[in-house]
């Protein structure tokens, strides 16, 4: 849907509502307040975490989505999903610094038997997006799998839209308008070290979704990347700790340790926290999760959920 | 039949040689694939591009048997190379052939070879002008104007010339390497020779391209292409084929160097030596080169201007200089890390035809140093929680204190411009200078 078309519908839906009895007080939804509240439709599995442990990244998806009740549970037929994917430095594959190409194919391929429309890989490296695209051999897969995958670098116009926060940090953001529009949103963040945070998992991920990322740097960081986590909630975080760098993040190369797990969570505090201890760290120590848990983001105690270790 | 078959030839192979190189500089991108390399030893058919390497390294390359066969060849059968594989001849050969009064400039004609002797002064005193000027380098360049989507003002000279004055004038009298091989031509073996049995009618000197046919004279000039239209169009059949040796007596052409031309190509090296220091800037503009750059004074006169670099840098952090930098360094690649950043993604040294750019390993790239401003970094000034720079360098060359404030590693520190470029500040507080 371009913006013209969505202008036309929310008109016509708008004055269509004073035909109706008793609705012409309703407002006509806006995007940033859909998204707001995030994708609400899968209100069962909520509270569940799950743990995959291995090193093969296409059973453990596999298992990660049967222990949710499948991936029909997140994605219907006919749907547009975006993943979030990190491929933001021109970095190998087995240099583990970003989405292993192999997950992410596994993604893919999940959400074509579930029927998916189309599925869209985005991300807004910090270096050169046609080297990152190669090197990290992400596009490849993707395109092979049969998804579409781009980065968000070549224009406000085309992907950001603003997207009012009224946060104490952030006022608004232009935001990523395919996450906005998506019916289905996947993040899939690598779990590695990161100079600034200290570790960059779901969250810290996001802030590939915003135009000005500069600006988080000037002021509160920690703030930002937690105000910026209300804008929309991602349908489900795969959390990729399967291996991931403990030093030089989030540029790498740096030491290389094998978690062998994959996380999955409906809820992005919760996933980041759980891995925040794997990687060593007290999640409360981490400013981000806290001011995100205390904005109702998600849970910070993860081990108040329903974990279920595969 | 037979003839028909040459006509199409003649248009066929210089076509597909221009072609060929348009899709081969279009194919300068990352990542490089591995026949876009192609075009390199394409240019490395020049005996001037040879000659530029020597100068600049002192050593023969290792293909340096490449331009000798096309001297071989030339020496052999006349510019063969300039007929039948030169791209912008390519082009220009299919121009038609015009009447012009220009054509003719008697003393355009005859100076020609001090050109010739004032460009290889240039080129022996330090300044790869000369090669900028041969068909492979300059048709890189000027495809990369049309690329970009700026106007060819060169090759746009260059065919409204071909098309006002004869299609060749380009070859036979500014291209460096046309005018070489001409030279060389004088002694070729095999050359085209008119019989006594041609009647004066002119049709050969009306098709020629090259305006090589002397034909009061009944002779074909040294500027010869091989291209065969005149005698495809000679309605006598006068035109033959034959070797040196048959035909010496002939031979006007090799006839020894006049008094005029002696001095003609003595003032040529006088201007060369005398004027090429007086536009030499008096101190090196403080610039930041590609990836492997030579020390500046010596990129300045090893780079040709081909602009390949430029246009196979995935970043596009490689600018050519403007005319406003001065003539020496107009056109040469330059980078400004706050437009964009060095990925050092190292192609630059790869599609480099004049060693301008070397081959250096990652470990050896020392584009510039990054100094940092602490007096106005967000984390030492305002204790900002931003490390950008940090975050931005490839090599980990930034590195922080105890209270997490930033500080460049010299050791490490190769210049790419990612700090510079990172920095959220309006006016960067890490700025990369040259060494």
């Amino acid at each position: 849907m371009d913006r013209r078309e969505f202008i036309k519908i929310a008109t016509y839906a708008g004055l269509g509502t004073f035909l109706l009895p008793g609705c012409h007080t309703a407002r006509t939804s806006l995007p940033e307040e859909r998204n707001l509240s995030g994708n609400q439709g899968n209100s069962a599995v909520i509270s569940d975490l799950i743990i995959v442990q291995g090193s093969q990244p296409e059973s453990m998806l596999t298992k990660g989505f049967e222990a949710l009740g499948g991936i029909q549970n997140f994605v219907k037929p006919g749907n547009t999903v975006v993943v979030k994917a990190n491929f933001s430095v021109p970095r190998l594959p087995e240099e583990a610094c970003t989405t292993n190409p192999l997950l992410a194919a596994a993604l893919i391929k999940l959400c074509r038997q579930a029927g998916a429309k189309e599925i869209k890989v985005i991300d807004y490296p910090f270096t050169n997006p046609v080297i990152c695209l190669e090197k990290t051999g992400i596009k490849k897969a993707v395109l092979e799998a049969g998804g579409k995958i781009y980065t968000l670098n070549n224009g406000l116009e085309r992907y950001f839209t603003p997207v009012k926060i009224n946060g104490q940090a952030l006022l608004e953001v232009d935001y990523s308008k395919d996450v906005l529009e998506a019916d289905v949103f996947f993040n899939l963040p690598i779990l590695k070290h990161h100079y600034i945070t200290d570790v960059t998992m779901g969250l810290k991920n996001m802030m590939g979704l915003v135009w000005d990322r500069g600006y988080f740097h000037t002021g509160e960081l920690h703030r930002c990347i937690a105000e910026l986590a209300t804008v929309r909630r991602p349908t489900l975080t795969i959390l990729e700790a399967i291996r991931g760098i403990t030093a030089n993040g989030p540029t790498g190369p740096g030491p290389i340790q094998e978690y062998n797990q994959l996380i999955f969570g409906t809820d992005p505090v919760a996933v980041d926290a759980y891995g925040a201890t794997l990687f060593g760290k007290k999640p409360a120590k981490l400013d981000y999760l806290r001011i995100a848990a205390e904005k109702g983001v998600g849970q910070l105690d993860w081990e108040k959920l329903n974990v279920k270790r595969v | 039949m037979r003839l028909l078959t040459l006509a199409l030839w003649r248009r066929i192979i210089p076509c597909f040689m221009l072609v060929a190189v348009i899709i081969l500089f279009w194919r300068h991108q990352y990542p490089l694939p591995a026949d876009a390399n192609a075009l390199l030893w394409f240019s490395r058919l020049d005996p001037i591009l040879l000659l530029a390497e020597w100068r600049s390294t002192g050593v023969l390359p290792g293909w340096f048997w490449l331009p000798f066969v096309m001297i071989a060849i030339t020496l052999a059968g006349g510019r063969l190379f300039c007929g039948w594989l030169c791209p912008l001849g390519g082009l220009l050969a299919q121009l038609p052939r015009r009447y012009s009064r220009l054509q003719s400039i008697p003393w355009l004609y005859s100076s020609r070879y001090a050109w010739l002797l004032f460009t290889l002064m240039l080129l022996l005193a330090g300044s790869n002008w000369p090669v900028f000027l041969t068909p492979f380098h300059l048709l890189s360049e000027e495809l990369f104007r049309l690329w970009k989507g700026t106007v060819p003002w060169l090759l746009a000279g260059i065919l409204l010339s071909g098309i006002f004055i004869y299609p060749r004038f380009w070859c036979n009298h500014i291209c460096p390497t046309g005018l070489l091989l001409a030279a060389m031509a004088r002694w070729r073996s095999g050359r085209l020779v008119v019989d006594s049995v041609c009647s004066h009618c002119g049709v050969c000197t009306k098709v020629c391209p090259t305006h090589s046919l002397q034909i009061m004279a009944g002779l074909v000039a040294e500027d010869c292409m091989v291209c065969g239209r005149c005698w495809q169009a000679c309605p006598q059949e006068a035109l033959t084929w034959q070797s040196r040796a048959v035909k010496k007596a002939d031979d006007y052409s090799s006839a020894g160097l006049s008094r005029r031309q002696f001095f003609k190509g003595g003032f040529a090296v006088f201007v060369a030596g005398a004027g090429w220091p007086l536009l030499q800037p008096s101190s090196a503009p403080a610039v930041l080169r590609p990836p492997g750059a030579v020390a500046e004074e010596e990129f300045l006169a090893r780079c040709s201007r081909c602009s390949r670099c430029v246009k196979v840098c995935p970043s596009q952090c490689l600018i050519p200089m403007p005319i406003e930098a001065g003539i020496t360094a107009f056109l040469t690649p330059s980078i400004i890390p706050r437009q964009a950043k060095c990925e050092l993604c190292l192609l630059c040294q790869e599609v480099c035809p004049t060693m301008a750019i070397e081959s250096v390993p990652l470990q050896q790239v020392k584009i510039g140093l990054a100094i940092l401003d602490e007096r106005r970094c967000l984390v030492w000034a305002e204790k900002k929680l931003c490390l950008l720079c940090r975050e931005q360098c490839p090599v980990h060359a930034i590195e922080a204190d105890e209270y997490n404030r930033p500080y460049v590693n010299n050791k490490l520190c190769v210049g790419c411009g990612g700090c510079e470029n990172g920095c959220p500040l309006k006016q960067a507080a890490i700025v990369v200078r040259p060494i």
